[in-house]
């Protein structure tokens, strides 16, 4: 088997098809490469940050993390944490010197530490859909590669067909070309599609571990500021 | 972008490496031309008309054969009963001679068929044609075809006389006689139109 003569010898609609999934393959490699590469960018920058958080124990030391709050995703869910918190910092120092707000004052900033969930709950899911940024494509590649393929197939056999009926022949000569065309483009099809939905998988598995992960993240720092809101 | 660019090479490189690896398989095939055929019923030998030879000395030991000839005048509907049975006798006698390596030669007129070299001829194309199944075997059979033989040499009318009970020999005996298809023309000096001939294939001994 010679896939150049194969690719050469097919007929126009094969050899668009073909191109179309060697295009579908080269993209497919390329965010599989990229996303492999920012994983595990995410995963060293995350695991140092990490081994500096669990020895952070105040709010105050949390922002002496300083810029590595800003190049991984825990350290943005923490930064955007600690933002809403200062806001209500500074709110609960406006109210401090008025008469009537001693009174019930810790269960108002409770509720208001709602407010540092939601933003870091906004941060998560600005940073999943970074994460899972080109796995719609894959996906979309996974489900058009064989339908492609299954085109190239059904196109081929339509022209072996047409051939018998033209010639008046089923001679081996003239159905082969058509049935060679046909299995030829459902090979490439399956050989893109394959491949991106092992990427697909391993990517999207990946993802909900980050998920997860952030889960449980937000739920400490949470745990930690509302204490020091409420607490202070 | 890099990442494309990477992809792109491993895929060059993928493909190149394909490439290398069916490099030789690559043949080229000619573009084979369709054409049109009916089936033939069996493969037909060449035919070459020959000459009269002398006879030649006969004859494998393991394939002996008994011709008996008749000779067929166009007229023979009108031949007087009595003639027939006297034909018929004298085949019975020639049978009962077996086994007989010669050709025997009667004519239904009571005038032999002195050609032995056409004899020997038809004998010669027969078993040349005939690819006996028990060749070397202690198998005994016989079977008897029938078939006529016109001035221009054509065999027609081929039919099985006498089954020797094994329907693959018969098969090949029947072979044997449609494959020869076409021999040297009667002699000129026989005057009649068509030879009947009843031709016995015996298996070895």
């Amino acid at each position: 088997m010679n896939i150049l003569r194969i690719f050469l010898e097919s007929s126009i609609a094969a050899q668009i098809i073909m191109a179309i999934l060697v295009i579908f393959s080269v993209w497919s490699w390329g965010i599989f490469l990229k996303k492999l590469f920012d994983f595990a960018k995410v995963r060293r920058k995350s695991s140092t940050f990490f081994s500096k958080f669990r020895f952070q124990t105040g709010v105050k030391d949390l922002e002496s993390l300083g810029e590595q709050l800003q190049d991984n995703p825990y350290g943005r869910i923490l930064g955007s944490g600690l933002e809403e918190f200062k806001k209500l910092s500074l709110t609960k120092q406006m109210f401090s010197g008025k008469q009537n707000y001693q009174k019930g004052s810790n269960e108002w900033m409770s509720e208001l530490s709602d407010n540092i969930r939601l933003a870091m709950e906004r941060a998560k899911i600005t940073e999943i859909r970074n994460l899972e940024s080109a796995l719609p494509t894959l996906s979309t590649f996974v489900s058009v590669s064989p339908f492609l393929g299954l085109l190239g197939t059904v196109w081929g056999i339509m022209v072996a067909f047409l051939e018998i009926r033209a010639r008046g022949s089923a001679h081996i000569t003239i159905v082969a070309p058509g049935i060679s065309d046909a299995l030829i483009t459902t090979v490439y099809g399956l050989l893109v599609a394959i491949p991106a939905l092992i990427f697909h998988n391993i990517f999207r598995s990946r993802v909900n571990n980050f998920d997860a992960e952030m889960d449980k993240f937000m739920s400490e720092v949470f745990a930690r500021l509302r204490k020091d809101l409420t607490l202070t | 972008m890099r990442f494309y660019t990477i992809s792109i090479l491993f895929h060059v490189a993928l493909f190149s490496a394909l490439l290398y690896i069916s490099r030789g398989t690559l043949k080229i095939v000619p573009t084979a031309e369709v054409y049109r055929v009916s089936i033939a019923p069996l493969p037909q030998p060449r035919i070459k008309v020959e000459e009269p030879e002398e006879p030649e000395k006969q004859e494998k030991e393991e394939e002996k054969k008994v011709v008996e000839i008749e000779k067929a005048p166009p007229e023979k509907k009108t031949t007087p009963p009595v003639k027939k049975t006297v034909q018929e006798k004298s085949t019975e006698t020639i049978r009962k001679g077996l086994p007989d390596v010669s050709p025997k030669v009667y004519t239904g007129s009571g005038r032999g068929f002195t050609y032995s070299y056409y004899l020997n001829i038809l004998l010669k194309k027969i078993r040349e044609n005939w690819q006996n199944p028990f060749k070397g075997q202690d198998v005994i059979l016989k079977s008897i075809v029938y078939f006529e033989v016109d001035k221009s040499g054509t065999i027609y009318s081929v039919r099985l006389e006498e089954s020797s009970g094994n329907e693959v020999y018969n098969e090949t005996t029947m072979r044997a006689v449609t494959l020869t298809r076409k021999l040297p023309p009667l002699p000129q000096e026989f005057s009649d139109d068509y030879l009947k001939i009843h031709l016995e294939f015996l298996t070895a001994q």
